[in-house]
């Protein structure tokens, strides 16, 4: 009866409710903005809006791999050591051994595609529940990354503690441009993100492989029984997933200059939420990457602002947990 | 001591589904209630069981008006309801004495049990009744016979005094059918009293000591068993429209384009199937319930095993529904819901769906419209959602989406379930269209008026297996039931 509401709704003109329902996300962070701005003088300044956006594309970016998954009806829960493993693995590449900037992307994405095909064997072949086989492969990345390291962050002149002789590489400035670079004012990653997002936006929405994928989400069954190749679709979203996931490890790497060990483990839950967010306040039933770089925003936004207002780094996830909360309920409420 | 329903009426939406019934459940006595599909049997069932309140009518039980609320309200007054999905109020992963003290445990109140006490009392109980049957085993485990006996005892541990039964034996083999029959005789003399649907007309007359028939929502015959016969009971339920084979055979040929299949297996242990169907054909598969036609609609399809189809010559595997897709094999599933459409998405995309590339959303709308003008799809307008659609246009969008693949083979397993009669005949005449069109068109249902109304050949199905081609103008629908009845030994577990 959902539809007939609508209708009723758009043919009188302007409603309160639908325009709740599908700028919740955009007035959320429109409200949140001016808040900080009352409260804090140096909230609005390009410095901090660029610093903002500069986090925010990370966690953007494993939001948009998040959402993929979610598109097919599953929750990849191993994006953050996805990109733990890919942030190791390029500061690995150029610090351990000296690489060059092709090498040192390649790498990652390449292990990106393999993680995103082991997820997909797992859900799709042996049948495995999406959230378990993630939850699994995600404890198993995170372990590759640490072994790899023994354990120890991976940083420009780093005493020869991993046993691969004394590491002599660096950070070339080609590929810390990627994180901590601008163009036209704008940081790189925010640039990255937005064609990104544009590209996956028109993918989803605008062509029918897109719709393909929403709609196996949607009812498998029948897409089966259509002839839609359910685990090719599937596959395609886990892989996707995993590859946003590396590059947003390899910009996490670049802007902060050193491999740190499980550096993508709190990231997960922020793109999780930040998808989910997305999904509810975004006032579509189904999960869109618009949603999920909006949560995204959110998020940031309000981590910023918090710390801003000298709120402890340890109090924040309370706030994080209760918008989250906050998000989801209004959704299902609406329903 | 009667269950007595009053000058009953309901409808769904603006469907009238019953029109007036009077209906009554003696204690100790089984009622069987039959009719066609879409006469309001079930309906009839679930307004007594509390799951629909009537719109009008009064039920009362020994006199005192009732109203019933819901479900948990009729299992108050004694009414248990079994539907055709037994495993409905079973907890699959407990066993079969833990699944049966569920019920009880909320009747005395108790928090606290003894397993071996409980093992034992449940264990007596089918003792009792002389059931063998290890308490100790999961439901899981346990046939859909085992189920319904479980579900059937237990509701009169607790109490119920009128069983209502959903095609109980339809899933059955004739031998669990007889033991089914032979436990309701006993529960019988201690007065319970049952009302069943089937539609097989031997085991009502073995069964039942009353029979009443509904059409169209009104009761047209009832009375007792041994002063009716088989031959009224059936003519009650088709009434005095003879359903005439429509399809015109003569000035027809055969086109030289044909499919066919040889010694297709369904399940390991079952008999292979050999058939052809010809371009511009429409062939039905006429088989009752449990006769495993869903199943060879779905092996057809790609969907269960591999099979090699014959196509004019070419032999091709097909193993999957994508390989049968490309094949140009297009399946119209039974489970409309949950298997044929996308009910939060809107009709333009079902009817874009072999669109590829970039969406043009004004292509795509006139596309859309096309064949909502062809289909007579009511709203008609593309961006309407499917799930809000009545169940006969979703089932025109269902078929529809198939359209602009041009498929040359159309396996379509009971379109007409929960088709109101107004679309039914416009979905009829699509099929014949697209045979018209010249497309192979295989038709499985269990009705015999859709089978002889659409069929160029009828072939009947019964135990996974083509047991004989009849020709739709030389039959009755009551010869029809008789031979698909016949043919019933043991069934596959479809």
């Amino acid at each position: 009866m959902q539809p007939t509401i609508n209708k009723k709704e758009k043919a009188s003109g302007f409603s309160l409710y639908s325009f709740f329902t599908r700028y919740g996300a955009i007035l959320t962070i429109v409200a949140v903005v001016i808040f900080f701005s009352i409260i804090n003088d140096n909230f609005f300044s390009y410095q901090n809006v660029s610093d903002i956006f500069r986090s925010v594309a990370i966690t953007a970016f494993l939001a948009l791999g998040v959402t993929f998954s979610l598109v097919v009806d599953g929750l990849d829960l191993s994006v953050g050591s996805t990109t733990s493993l890919a942030t190791m693995a390029a500061a690995s590449a150029l610090v351990l051994h000296s690489q060059e900037l092709l090498v040192v992307l390649i790498v990652p994405l390449l292990f990106g595609v393999i993680i995103g095909l082991f997820n997909a064997f797992l859900i799709i072949k042996v049948r495995l529940p999406d959230l378990l086989a993630t939850l699994g492969v995600m404890y198993v990345v995170n372990g590759i990354q640490m072994t790899y390291t023994k354990g120890y962050s991976v940083y420009e002149g780093m005493p020869d503690t991993i046993g691969v002789g004394e590491p002599v590489g660096i950070f070339i400035p080609s590929f810390t441009f990627i994180g901590q670079g601008e163009w036209l004012g704008i940081p790189f990653p925010v640039f990255l993100l937005l064609i990104f997002t544009a590209v996956s936006y028109i993918f989803l929405e605008h062509t029918t492989w897109g719709r393909k994928m929403y709609m196996v989400g949607s009812n498998q069954e029948a897409a089966r029984l259509y002839g839609i190749r359910i685990n090719f679709y599937k596959t395609l979203a886990y892989v996707i997933s995993a590859l946003f996931a590396t590059i947003g490890g390899i910009i996490l790497a670049s802007r902060i200059g050193t491999g740190q060990i499980s550096a993508g483990a709190p990231l997960m839950m922020d793109a999780v939420a930040a998808a989910f967010i997305g999904l509810a306040l975004f006032g579509g039933k189904r999960a869109s990457v618009i949603g999920a770089v909006l949560g995204a925003v959110l998020i940031g936004t309000l981590l910023n602002g918090l710390t801003m207002m000298n709120v402890p780094y340890y109090a924040q996830d309370i706030v994080k947990g209760l918008i989250l909360i906050f998000a989801l309920a209004f959704s299902f409420l609406r329903k | 001591m009667t269950l007595n329903l009053n000058d009953l009426e309901h409808s769904f939406g603006t469907n009238h589904v019953i029109k007036g019934i009077d209906f009554s459940i003696e204690r100790g006595e089984v009622h069987a209630l039959m009719g066609m599909n879409g006469a309001g049997k079930s309906t009839v069932l679930q307004i007594i069981a509390g799951i629909h309140r009537p719109s009008k009518g009064t039920i009362s039980i020994d006199g005192q008006q009732v109203k019933f609320h819901s479900p948990s309200d009729a299992l108050q007054h004694g009414i248990a309801f079994l539907s055709q999905e037994v495993d409905r109020g079973l907890v699959p992963n407990l066993t079969v004495h833990e699944n049966f003290m569920m019920s009880l445990w909320g009747k005395e109140r108790k928090v606290i049990f003894n397993r071996r006490e409980n093992r034992r009392r449940v264990a007596g109980v089918f003792q009792q009744y002389g059931i063998e049957l290890d308490v100790d085993k999961l439901i899981a485990d346990c046939s859909i016979y085992e189920k319904q006996i479980i579900s059937i005892i237990r509701a009169i541990s607790h109490d119920s005094k009128y069983i209502l039964l959903d095609e109980p034996t339809a899933a059955l083999d004739y031998r669990e059918a007889e033991r089914l029959q032979s436990i309701v005789e006993k529960l019988k003399k201690e007065g319970i009293g049952f009302v069943f649907i089937s539609h097989r007309m031997k085991e009502v007359f073995a069964m039942s000591d009353r029979v009443t028939v509904l059409r169209n929502g009104k009761t047209t015959l009832s009375k007792k068993v041994e002063e009716t016969t088989i031959d009224e009971v059936v003519h009650m339920m088709t009434g005095d429209v003879q359903v005439t084979a429509k399809r015109k055979q003569e000035g027809r040929e055969k086109s030289d384009h044909f499919f066919k299949v040889t010694n297709v297996k369904l399940f390991e242990q079952t008999a292979p199937i050999s058939c052809e169907i010809h371009a511009g054909e429409i062939v039905v598969i006429f088989g009752l319930l449990g006769s495993g036609k869903t199943r060879f609609a779905e092996t057809l399809f790609g969907a269960r095993r591999k099979y090699e189809l014959n196509d004019s010559g070419t032999k091709k595997v097909i193993d999957s529904p994508v390989r049968a897709v490309n094949e140009g094999i297009a399946f119209i599933p039974e489970e409309r819901a949950k298997q044929g459409i996308w009910r939060a998405y809107d009709i333009r995309t079902h009817l874009s769906l072999s669109f590829n590339g970039m969406i043009a959303k004004k292509k795509e709308q006139s596309a859309s419209r096309k064949l909502i003008d062809l289909f007579a799809v009511e709203p008609r307008n593309p961006d309407y959602e499917v799930g809000s659609l009545s169940g006969g246009n979703q089932q025109k969008v269902a078929i529809a989406k198939w359209f602009n693949r041009n498929p040359h083979f159309i396996i379509l397993d009971e379109p007409m379930k929960g088709v109101d009669v107004s679309a039914k005949e416009t979905i009829f005449q699509r099929i014949e269209g697209f045979a018209d069109e010249g497309a192979a068109v295989l038709y499985f249902t269990s009705e015999p008026d859709e089978a002889i109304r659409i069929a160029d050949r009828i072939l009947i199905f019964s135990q996974c297996e083509i047991v004989e081609e009849v020709n739709p103008d030389h039959i009755s629908m009551e010869q029809l039931l008789d031979l698909a009845e016949r043919r019933k030994g043991h069934a596959a577990n479809d």
